[in-house]
C-alpha cells in the first residue's frame, strides 16, 4: 500500500502571503513538500475557476492566502476573495469535492510561522480526506457523519 | 456519392425538447426531407444501429446529437456516429454540457436507481429487484458512473446551445447543412458576448449592486422593467452566452444559463459564483454564510445545465 | 518564431546547491518542451554571472527565460535587468523561487529535488504565456489641488504659487478664509485677525496661478501620485460672481429671514445674502433651502432688484475634471455642539453661548458691532467661562484640543477691556498652557482684578441651570465643595472636532481616519504632514486640533513636501501589468465596475462595453477574476498563464 501524499496548490498574494512563505524560508522552517506555491497579485485575483482548474488538474486541496482583513494592498481584494470562497464552498457541499478541500486564510508579510502552521494544518486536513478521486466518489463527512 | 446531403439525428439522455426543436420546423421539415437524405432518426424513422454500422466512414454529412451521455449504449452509438459523420453537432444543452441530466452526478447510479425504483412516493409495489440486478431477460443498458457531455466522449465539431435551442437557430443550421455548408470546427451557433449585451434591461442595471438577501421568484413582486440582480433575484445573464434573444427575460423570467459560458470561460458555474459573489453585501464570514444560505440549492442553480462539464460533476481529469 | 526557452538554475552558493540535486534538475529542465538550454549558475545576482547569463541569452537567441533562484521579491527586478541587457523584453521571464520556498524549507534532499522539478516545469509552462510589455511614461502633473480654503489651505496655496505652481482651491462654502476670518483679536498679541488674514485672502483671490472654486466639492480623486484626476462639482452660480459687486440691493429686496449661521444664530440674514461683512469673494449667494424661488417658484424679488442682472435662477451646477499631481487636504474642524450634553444648558438657559458665538459677539462686524451684551442688550455684570466642553471625556472626545484654554483667557481679557467692572469666572479641571507665550499670557489674566478661577474635580463636574433669568453655574471643586456663580453670560470653550462630513470625505478621497475621527498621518511622528494615501498631504485642523500659526505652518510644510516630490517636467512610469478588456467579449454587464479599487473601469455607453484607464489600473486582477464573460485579463497574470503554472505543478512526475 502506498502512502497518500496530498497534492496541494497554495495561491499566495504577492504582498502578504507570498512574503509570509518567504519568511518561513528565511527562518528555515520545516514545510511539507506537498504544498506548491503559485504567486498571484492579490487573493482577489483568484477566481473560482482557478480553484476548480487546480482540482481538475489533480490537486487534492487548494489553499488561498491573502493579506489580513483590512490590510489588502488593493483595499478589499481579500474581501472579494472571501465572498467568492464562501459561495464556492456552499456550492461544493453536495459535490464530490469536499468543501474542506478549499481553504482561505490570511498570512501577513513576515509571518513565516503562521504560514507554516496554516499549510501544515492544510496537509493534515487533506490527508484525512484522502485523494480526490477521478470519476464519481462521494465522500463521507470528515467526522464520521 | 454525390446527390443530397445526408443527415442523422440521435437522442441520448434528454427530455425530448430538442427533438421538438426539430419538429418546430413544421412545414419546412418537408423541404429538409426533400433537399437532404435523413439517414438515421430513431424518433421518426425505422433505422437501426446495424444500418448505421453498414455505412461508409464519413458518409453522413452532419449528425445532430441531443441529450447527455448517460448509458453505455449512448457511448456505443455516438462513437459509431462519430466514425460515420463528417460533422458531429452537439444539439442542445444536454449534449453541450450534460444539461439538467448532469445534476444526477451529485448521486451515485445506485442512489439514483434506489430513488427511482424504490423510494419515489408513487412506487406502491413491494421492493422488487433493481434493473441492474440481472435476471435472465434482455439486458438493460447500464447507467454510466457519471453523466457526461458529448465532447467528453467524442470530438464535437459544432454546438447548438439552448434548452431547447431556439427554432430559428435550428432552422438556420439545418438550412446550412442541406445546402452543403457544413459548420466550421468549433462553431457555436450563438453570440460571443454574454446575454446582458442583448438584454432589454441592461440599462436599468446600476453600477453597484449589493444584495442583502437572495430571493426566489415566488417570494417577491419584481419590477418587469428592471434588471433582476438589484432586485435580489439571481439572473445568470452576465455569465451566459447570448444568442437566445433573451427569451426568458422577455417572459419576465431570469436567465438560468442554458446557453452555457462564453468562449474564455471553462467552467460556467465558477463564473456564475464569481459574478454573484461580487454582489453579496457583508464583510465577515458568518454574515456572508448566512446570506449564502438564502440561496436555495446553490449547486443546482449555478450548475443547472453544466455540472457534467465541470470537475464538480466528473472529478479530476485522470 | 518558435519559443526558445532558457532555464538558469542558480546554486546560490551552497544555499540551493546543497539542498537539492542540481545536475538532475538541469537534466530535467533541458528535456522539457521548447527548452533549448538549461544551465547551472553559481550566483545569478553577482555581476559576473549576470553578464555571463546575458551573453548566453543573446548567443542562443532565447525568447523566454526561467530563472530558478531566490524569491522574485528579492531579485525579479535584477533579472529583468539581465534580460534587458541581453536585448530582450524584460518581462519575458519567470522567476522560480527555489531558495525560500524549496531549498530552505524542505530539508530532505530527495523531496526538495522533486518539488524543484515541479516548480521548474511549472515555470517553463508559465513563461510561454508571457508577452513583451513596454512600460509607458507620462508627464507628471505639477499642479496641486487644495481642498478647503481656510488659513491652512491658503498658506499651502500661496507657498505653492510663490514657487510658480498652479493651484486649484476647492471650498465648500461661499467664501474663503475659514473660521479664522470670523475672529476679532488673535492670541497672544491681540492682533486684529482681519488685518492679518485679509491681505492674504486678497492675494489669493487675485493670484493668477490660483483658481478658487467656492460652493464646490470634490466628488472623487482617481489616479496615482503625479497623475491624479479630481472631479469637482461646483454648485449652480445663481449669482454670477463676475457681475455681482456685492451692493446688497438684492438683500434688501429679499422677503425671507432666517437665523444667520455666520453669527452663531444671534441675528438673522436673508435667503440671498453676503456671508459676513468683508467676506471674500464679496458677492451674494442664494440659500436655496430657504429661497422662495426654489421652494415654490413664486418670488423673483432679488432678480428684479439686482441692478447688474447677476441673478440667474436657471444656472446649473458644473462638474469639472482637474489634472493635478498632488492634493492638500485642509478641511478644517467644527466646534463641539454643547447641546449634545444637557449639563451646559446650551439652548435652554439664556446667556449660555459657545466660544465661537463670543468671537462673533466681540467682533466689530458681528451682530452687536462688537459690544459684549446679553440677548436683552445689557452689558453682563458677571461672565463665566467653562473649559473642556466636549473634550477630555469618554462621552464625546477623549482628546484635549489644546487651544481652548488660551482662547478662553483671551476672551476674558476682551471682556475686561470692554467691561472693567464685570466679574469673570473660569471653571476648569486642568489648564493646558503649552508653548513659549502661554504661561505669561495666563499670568497676565490672573493679575487682572475681578477674575476668579474655580478648579473642578473633573471636567464634567459642572451644571448650568436657569434661575430668575440668570444662568447659575454650579461646579464641584477638587475639595468636594460646590462653587456657585450667578452669571449673565456663560461662554463654553468647546472642543475642536473633525467636521461631521469627515468620514464621507475620507471615503471619497480614500484617506484613513484616526481614533478621534481626524485624518490619519502617514506616520504620526516622522511623517505628520503626509496622509496615508500617497500624493495626499494634510494641513490644519483636519489632522488634529491646532491653532492658527500651527495650521499655517502645516500648510507651508505640505507645500514644501509637494515641491520636493513633484518636479515639473518629471516623468511617471506607468505599471505595465494592467488589466485589459476584450471588447469583442465584454457584454457591458458592469459586474466589474464597482469592484475596482481605483475607479479605473468605466462603461462606454455607446458600445455597452467596459473600458480601463490604464494610468489608473494597478493590475490587482479583481476585475478579471469576477468578469463573468471572461472578457478581462491581466497582462502577465492571465487566467491561462496561472492555469499553466498550476497544471505544471500538478503534472504527474515521470521519474
Amino acid at each position: 500500500m502506498t502512502v497518500f501524499e496530498p497534492r496541494i496548490i497554495a495561491l499566495l498574494c504577492n504582498w502578504c502571503a507570498y512574503d509570509g512563505a518567504d519568511a518561513a524560508g528565511r527562518a528555515r522552517l520545516d514545510l511539507p513538500a506537498q504544498v506548491w506555491e503559485v504567486r498571484v497579485m492579490c487573493s482577489g485575483q483568484v477566481s473560482p475557476g482557478m480553484v476548480l482548474k487546480a482540482f481538475e488538474a489533480g490537486a487534492d486541496g487548494v489553499i488561498v492566502l491573502g493579506c489580513q482583513p483590512g490590510d489588502c494592498h488593493y483595499k478589499e481584494g481579500n474581501l472579494h476573495a472571501l465572498k467568492r470562497m464562501v459561495l464556492l464552498r456552499a456550492v461544493l457541499e453536495p459535490t464530490p469535492v469536499h468543501p474542506q478541500r478549499l481553504q482561505l486564510d490570511w498570512v501577513s508579510a513576515g509571518q513565516g510561522h503562521r504560514y507554516a502552521q496554516v499549510v501544515n494544518d492544510m496537509v493534515e486536513t487533506i490527508r484525512s480526506l484522502g485523494p480526490l478521486a477521478a470519476g464519481h466518489s462521494r465522500e463521507e463527512p470528515l467526522n464520521g457523519g | 456519392m454525390g446527390g443530397r446531403p445526408k443527415i442523422a439525428l440521435y437522442w441520448c439522455a434528454g427530455c425530448g425538447g430538442c427533438e421538438e426543436s426539430v419538429i418546430d420546423l413544421a412545414e419546412d421539415l418537408l423541404t429538409v426531407a426533400e433537399k437532404a437524405e435523413i439517414v438515421f432518426w430513431p424518433v421518426a424513422l425505422d433505422a437501426r444501429y446495424r444500418d448505421v454500422a453498414a455505412m461508409e466512414d464519413a458518409e453522413i454529412d452532419a449528425t445532430f446529437i441531443n441529450g447527455a451521455i448517460r448509458l453505455d449504449d449512448h457511448i456505443r452509438m455516438v462513437r459509431l456516429l462519430r466514425k460515420k459523420s463528417k460533422r458531429i453537432i452537439a444539439h442542445g444543452s444536454c449534449a453541450h454540457m450534460g444539461g439538467v441530466i448532469g445534476l444526477a452526478n451529485l448521486f451515485t447510479p445506485r442512489q439514483l436507481l434506489e430513488c427511482a425504483y424504490r423510494q419515489v412516493p408513487s412506487m406502491a409495489d413491494p421492493p422488487g429487484p433493481l434493473p441492474v440486478e440481472g435476471g435472465d431477460g434482455p439486458r438493460m443498458p447500464e447507467l454510466l458512473p457519471v453523466v457526461k457531455a458529448l465532447d467528453q466522449v467524442v470530438k464535437v465539431d459544432a454546438i447548438i446551445p439552448g434548452c431547447p435551442p431556439p427554432p430559428e437557430t435550428m432552422a438556420r443550421v439545418i438550412d446550412d447543412v442541406i445546402h452543403g455548408r457544413l459548420p466550421a470546427e468549433k462553431t457555436v451557433f450563438a453570440h460571443r458576448k454574454a446575454l446582458c449585451h442583448e438584454c432589454p434591461r441592461l440599462d436599468s442595471r446600476p453600477e453597484k449592486i449589493e444584495i442583502t438577501r437572495f430571493k426566489r421568484l415566488h417570494q417577491t413582486r419584481w419590477d418587469p422593467d428592471v434588471c433582476f440582480l438589484p432586485q435580489g433575484l439571481i439572473c445568470l445573464g452576465p455569465v451566459t452566452r447570448g444568442g437566445c434573444d433573451a427569451r426568458c427575460i422577455g417572459a419576465n423570467m431570469p436567465c438560468r444559463g442554458c446557453f452555457g459560458p462564453t468562449e474564455r470561460m471553462d467552467d460556467f458555474g465558477a463564473g456564475a459564483i464569481a459574478c454573484i459573489a461580487a454582489m453579496m453585501a457583508g464583510t465577515d464570514e458568518p454574515a456572508l454564510a448566512q446570506l449564502v444560505d438564502s440561496i436555495a440549492d446553490p449547486v443546482g442553480l449555478f450548475y443547472r445545465y453544466c455540472l457534467a462539464a465541470s470537475v464538480l460533476g466528473t472529478g479530476p481529469t485522470p | 518564431m518558435k519559443d526558445r526557452i532558457g532555464v538558469f538554475i542558480c546554486e546560490c552558493g551552497p544555499n540551493i546547491k546543497d539542498a537539492m540535486d542540481i545536475p538532475q534538475l538541469v537534466h530535467f529542465a533541458g528535456h522539457l518542451e521548447a527548452v533549448v538550454l538549461a544551465e547551472p549558475v553559481g550566483l545569478m545576482c553577482a555581476p559576473n554571472d549576470r553578464k555571463k547569463v546575458a551573453d548566453t541569452i543573446r548567443r542562443h537567441h532565447l525568447t523566454h527565460v526561467v530563472f530558478a533562484s531566490c524569491s522574485p521579491r528579492e531579485h525579479e527586478q535584477t533579472f529583468r535587468g539581465v534580460l534587458e541587457s541581453a536585448g530582450c523584453n524584460p518581462f519575458m521571464m519567470q522567476a522560480v523561487n527555489l531558495r525560500e520556498q524549496c531549498a530552505w524549507v524542505i530539508h530532505d534532499r530527495d523531496q526538495a529535488t522533486r518539488k524543484a522539478r515541479r516548480m521548474i516545469g511549472a515555470g517553463v509552462q508559465r513563461v510561454r504565456h508571457h508577452a513583451p510589455l513596454t512600460p509607458r511614461e507620462i508627464d507628471c502633473r505639477p499642479d496641486v489641488l487644495v481642498i478647503g480654503a481656510g488659513v491652512a489651505g491658503i498658506s499651502a496655496a500661496r507657498t505653492l504659487s510663490q514657487n510658480g505652481r498652479r493651484v486649484v482651491m476647492v471650498e465648500r462654502s461661499a467664501c474663503i478664509g475659514g473660521m479664522a476670518a470670523l475672529y476679532e483679536d488673535l492670541y497672544p498679541d491681540f492682533n486684529c485677525a482681519a488685518c492679518l488674514i485679509e491681505p492674504d485672502l486678497d492675494d489669493v483671490l487675485h493670484d493668477e496661478r490660483i483658481e478658487i472654486l467656492t460652493t464646490s466639492e470634490v466628488l472623487s480623486v482617481r489616479g496615482t501620485p503625479g497623475n491624479f484626476t479630481a472631479t469637482v462639482k461646483q454648485a449652480a452660480p445663481h449669482v454670477d460672481p463676475l457681475r455681482c459687486i456685492g451692493c446688497a440691493a438684492c438683500i434688501e429686496a429679499c422677503p425671507v429671514t432666517v437665523p444667520n449661521e455666520f453669527n452663531a444664530g444671534m441675528d438673522s440674514r436673508q435667503a440671498i445674502y453676503i456671508p459676513y461683512p468683508g467676506s471674500l469673494p464679496h458677492v451674494a449667494v442664494i440659500d436655496k433651502q430657504n429661497c422662495l424661488q426654489f421652494t415654490d417658484a413664486r418670488c423673483g424679488a432679488c432678480k428684479e432688484a439686482c441692478p447688474f442682472d447677476a441673478v440667474d435662477y436657471a444656472a446649473v451646477p458644473a462638474v469639472r475634471n482637474l489634472a493635478v499631481g498632488a492634493v492638500v487636504v485642509a478641511t478644517g474642524f467644527q466646534g463641539f455642539d454643547p447641546g449634545r450634553s444637557t449639563r451646559y444648558g446650551y439652548g435652554t438657559v439664556d446667556g449660555v453661548i459657545s466660544a465661537f458665538a463670543f468671537e462673533r459677539l466681540v467682533n466689530t462686524t458681528g451682530p452687536t458691532g462688537g459690544k459684549i451684551v446679553t440677548a436683552s442688550g445689557q452689558a453682563p455684570d458677571t461672565v463665566a467661562f467653562v473649559h473642556c466642553v466636549g473634550s477630555r471625556t469618554e462621552a464625546f472626545n477623549r482628546f484635549c484640543s489644546g487651544v481652548c484654554c488660551l482662547s478662553a483667557f483671551k476672551q476674558a481679557r476682551q471682556v475686561r477691556k470692554q467691561l472693567p467692572e464685570t466679574a469673570i469666572h473660569h471653571f476648569f479641571a486642568d489648564l493646558c498652557l503649552p508653548g513659549k507665550t502661554a504661561q505669561r499670557f495666563f499670568d497676565g489674566v490672573c493679575a487682572m482684578a475681578g477674575v476668579t478661577l474655580h478648579r473642578l474635580v473633573h471636567p464634567g463636574a459642572i451644571r448650568i441651570s436657569a434661575e430668575n433669568g440668570r444662568a447659575i453655574v454650579r461646579g464641584t471643586d477638587a475639595s468636594g465643595a460646590v462653587q456657585q456663580v450667578d452669571a449673565q453670560l456663560v461662554v463654553l470653550a468647546t472642543a475642536m472636532e473633525a467636521p461631521a462630513g469627515t468620514p464621507q470625505t475620507g471615503r471619497i478621497l480614500d484617506l484613513g481616519l484616526d481614533d478621534d475621527g481626524f485624518f490619519k498621518e502617514a506616520h504620526p511622528v516622522v511623517d505628520p504632514v503626509a496622509a496615508v494615501r500617497e500624493g495626499f498631504y494634510l494641513a490644519g485642523c483636519c489632522q488634529g486640533p491646532k491653532d492658527i500659526p500651527a495650521s499655517i505652518s502645516q500648510g507651508q510644510a505640505a507645500a514644501g513636501r509637494i515641491m520636493q516630490k513633484l518636479i515639473p517636467g518629471g516623468k511617471i512610469t506607468l505599471n505595465p501589468i494592467v488589466a485589459r478588456v476584450d471588447p469583442d467579449l465584454c457584454s457591458g454587464c458592469r459586474t466589474c465596475e464597482a469592484l475596482c479599487p481605483y475607479d479605473a473601469l468605466a462603461r462606454d455607453e455607446n458600445e455597452a462595453c467596459m473600458t480601463i484607464e490604464e494610468a489608473l489600473c494597478r493590475g490587482c486582477g479583481i476585475c478579471a477574476a469576477v468578469c463573468p464573460g471572461g472578457a478581462i485579463s491581466v497582462c502577465h497574470y492571465s487566467a491561462d498563464a496561472v492555469y499553466a503554472e498550476i497544471a505544471g505543478l500538478l503534472k504527474p512526475d515521470e521519474k
